[in-house]
């Protein structure tokens, strides 16, 4: 399992691009998502999915997790989260 | 390897999702998706990440797919590769201050290594990217130093603030490792690859530029905006009469062979061995680019 050890946030608030930000989750809590922005209400739950689906490549189970939405693809919603893992796991 | 058509490279910098998420629209022969030059060291690996999760998501059309990583020396380069061609959906990889064999040959390896790990059944190409002194001095040994190796990409900022020059409107200062380049990838059976033209406001100029690197040997040109693509095209594709040209080059060869004849000639000029080999260059341009009838080309053209 990977440990978060401090809070990251990636992304921009450029059209198509989205800005994620990770904070580590007492254990036991889980993965909470929270979605905001421009293509929340549309696609709010793809987009809470992609980070799941994110999360869950790069092994993580407790995080706290914003996501404020500019109309991001998929993809760019993944990539952010992953790159967030990336910064929040080194000391 | 297959011939194939390299008129034009568009550059995307990795960190943009927007230009991730339309690059195939350009229509550029191949497409560079930068993790190098165009990306802060701040945002290396956010970019690394975008641009791996864009290659496992989008439909990139027929360009063909490259990304250029970061040297192999920094702290990103080797994960990089690892990351990008582990996806499946890398064609080549643009290998950044290239100046010696040896760093092709760790790139190379680098490639079996991760191929093999990842199932990857394709054979990852290599651009080295020329754009130093010693880089161009080292050019032929560099294009023989792997067999995936398709061309060799001129880098002409670089090059210039390498070797202490200045950048003028015509270009003198890049004369010579233009030639140089493009000697020593042909010499190798590679293509030759040219420089940016970093003015994207003025299609005329870069017009004349690429025509001019087309006479030179060049086979492409990197380009910065999508608006230079088509330009880069017209510049490279050869022109209707050059093709009818070739046509009429190939029709005589048949019809020496035909009368068993091994001299062909055209008008009162003998077909010699480089004209034919031009001519057949030219058709399989023309074929590729979808400037010619299909049904006209003579069978021909890829044999000899």
């Amino acid at each position: 399992m990977t440990e978060l050890k401090r809070e990251a946030t990636v992304g921009t608030d450029s059209k198509e691009d989205v800005v994620v930000t990770l904070s580590p989750a007492p254990a036991g809590s889980g993965i909470s998502v929270e979605v905001s922005g421009k293509g929340a209400r549309q696609f709010g739950e793809e987009i809470e999915a992609a980070v799941r689906a994110a999360l869950d490549e790069m092994d993580v189970r407790e995080a706290a997790v914003t996501v404020q939405d500019n109309w991001a693809y998929d993809f760019t919603v993944r990539a952010r989260t992953k790159a967030a893992v990336h910064e929040a796991r080194e000391d | 390897m297959a011939y194939r058509l390299r008129r034009s490279r568009i550059y995307v910098p990795g960190n943009v999702p927007r230009m991730l998420s339309t690059c195939a629209l350009f229509g550029a022969d191949v497409v560079t998706l930068d993790l190098e030059d165009s990306v802060a060291p701040e945002h290396k690996v956010a970019a690394r990440w975008l641009v791996t999760e864009a290659l496992r998501d989008l439909d990139l059309g027929e360009s063909e797919i490259t990304v250029r990583v970061n040297a192999l020396d920094t702290p990103w380069g080797e994960e990089d590769v690892k990351t990008v061609v582990a996806t499946g959906a890398v064609d080549g990889i643009y290998l950044p201050k290239a100046e010696t064999p040896q760093q092709v040959v760790q790139l190379a390896s680098l490639l079996d290594q991760v191929e093999a790990e990842h199932n990857v059944n394709t054979k990852t190409t290599i651009v080295p990217l020329i754009e130093s002194a010693r880089g161009i001095i080292h050019a032929y040994d560099i294009a023989l130093a792997s067999d995936r190796i398709t061309a060799l990409s001129f880098g002409g900022e670089d090059y210039t603030r390498d070797v202490g020059g200045e950048k003028t409107s015509t270009e003198e200062e890049l004369a010579w490792p233009r030639q140089r380049l493009i000697a020593a990838a042909k010499a190798a059976g590679k293509q030759a690859l040219d420089t940016v033209y970093s003015d994207v406001q003025d299609l005329e100029g870069l017009h004349r530029q690429a025509v001019k690197m087309r006479r030179l040997g060049f086979d492409g040109k990197a380009a910065i905006h999508p608006n230079q693509v088509d330009v880069i095209h017209r510049a490279f594709n050869p022109t209707e009469e050059e093709i009818e040209h070739a046509l009429e080059v190939m029709q005589a060869i048949e019809e020496a062979r035909a009368r068993g004849s091994g001299v062909a000639s055209l008008g009162r000029k003998m077909i010699d061995k480089p004209v034919v080999e031009r001519a057949q260059r030219t058709l399989r341009i023309a074929r590729l680019g979808g400037l010619i009838d299909e049904a006209k080309i003579p069978d021909i053209i890829e044999e000899m």
